[in-house]
């Protein structure tokens, strides 16, 4: 019995098999109209499929030849087992045949692996150099850019020299600029 | 006497199943069982197909697929449930799933009331209403068919339908009373017209 008191699915089920009630049960079902009705429709209808079952029972059925399908079958088993092993030795199956080239390949992969990595460690250790290279000032600059430069270290020193020693160091720079704008 | 008897019970409950011994036979390498194993379920289960496809062709093919999926697993067969619950397992399977889908069938209602005698009216009448309560019950789902089928046609106990299923015989008990419910509610339904029922 379910929550509200009428039979459950599993109960009808044995009533429609013939097993007997329980007092409770029967009690129920014959003060029941909602519970009596549907035993009564669903007796309907299980007594319909039980006269179907015995029409389809006398019903000829035309059968395959039999030796014919046992035959199909036997060939299914066949052709799905040759597919299958097919399957399963695949690539690797192949490798299996010729375990030379399978051993060849793999110490070429091992070979080029070791290759990539010593290559990849060369250039890590170059690029330290290639910065230096790329700070330091050009060889090649040109002379207008020494002078610069010496002038800048000179007149660093200038400061440091007294008076007289001042004027007579201005005076050569000035002599030598003199000079270098007359040769031009 | 009473020690015999005894010593004649004792031999018969182990008497290995013949079934299973056909299988470990089978599995074995003996193809003489294959023969045998066949002999015992070819007609039950092609029975069971047709019944499901109301076609000798796809009958065929579907109990054929039958056996050579059951054939390729047998070394899984785990013998907790018999080899007859095992195949009939495969082959409820198989033809819930050709049901599933094949969906889109028509089945053709004509119309067959014309001028005839009313004795003869009456028993077209009747066989009208056979015909379509064989149709409702084409029309019922898959699960709910073959709980039927295999209760009602195949005649196996509840206990059996639920180590098939993996269910509990309640809820076998269940289903098959819902399945009749169902068929109930169809069978009350009027035909839809164009004289065409789309089985579901």
């Amino acid at each position: 019995m379910n929550m509200f008191g009428h039979l459950k699915a599993e109960d009808f089920t044995n009533l429609l098999d013939g097993a007997e009630l329980t007092d409770r049960l029967r009690a129920h079902l014959q003060s029941c109209a909602y519970c009596l009705k549907t035993f009564e429709s669903v007796h309907q209808v299980r007594r319909q499929i039980e006269e179907m079952r015995m029409e389809s029972a006398d019903e000829y059925i035309p059968e395959p030849d039999w030796l014919e399908f046992r035959a199909d079958v036997r060939d299914g088993l066949l052709s799905r087992s040759v597919k299958r092993d097919n399957t399963t030795r695949g690539w690797f199956g192949k490798l299996g045949w010729q375990p030379a080239m399978a051993w060849g390949m793999s110490m070429l992969l091992v070979v080029g692996l070791l290759g990539v990595i010593w290559s990849q460690r060369q250039s890590e250790s170059r690029i330290p150099e290639t910065i230096a290279v790329e700070n330091a000032p050009p060889v090649d600059a040109d002379l207008n850019s020494l002078v610069e430069i010496s002038q800048s270290d000179v007149f660093d020193d200038l400061v440091q020299l007294d008076a007289d020693e001042a004027l007579h160091l201005q005076m050569i720079l000035d002599d030598m600029v003199q000079e270098g704008v007359s040769q031009q | 006497m009473d020690r015999i008897l005894t010593a004649s019970n004792v031999m018969s409950s182990r008497e290995p199943d013949p079934d299973i011994v056909l299988v470990e036979r089978y599995t074995s390498g003996d193809m003489t069982a294959f023969d045998e194993l066949m002999i015992r379920y070819e007609r039950q289960i092609y029975r069971l197909c047709y019944r499901f496809t109301s076609n000798t062709d796809d009958a065929r093919d579907l109990a054929q697929e039958v056996f050579i999926k059951a054939f390729e697993h047998l070394s899984d067969f785990r013998k907790e449930s018999s080899l007859k619950t095992w195949l009939y397992r495969i082959a409820t399977n198989h033809c819930i799933n050709h049901v599933k889908s094949n969906n889109q069938q028509f089945v053709e209602v004509t119309d067959t009331v014309r001028q005839i005698s009313p004795t003869a009216q009456s028993d077209l009448e009747e066989k009208e209403q056979r015909e379509h309560f064989r149709r409702m019950v084409k029309k019922l789902p898959p699960k709910q068919r073959a709980i039927l089928e295999l209760r009602i046609h195949e005649q196996l106990s509840y206990e059996e339908i639920a180590t098939m299923s993996n269910r509990s015989v309640s809820t076998i008990k269940a289903s098959v009373f819902f399945a009749l419910e169902k068929l109930r509610k169809l069978v009350k339904e009027p035909l839809k017209p164009g004289g065409e029922v789309k089985l579901q």
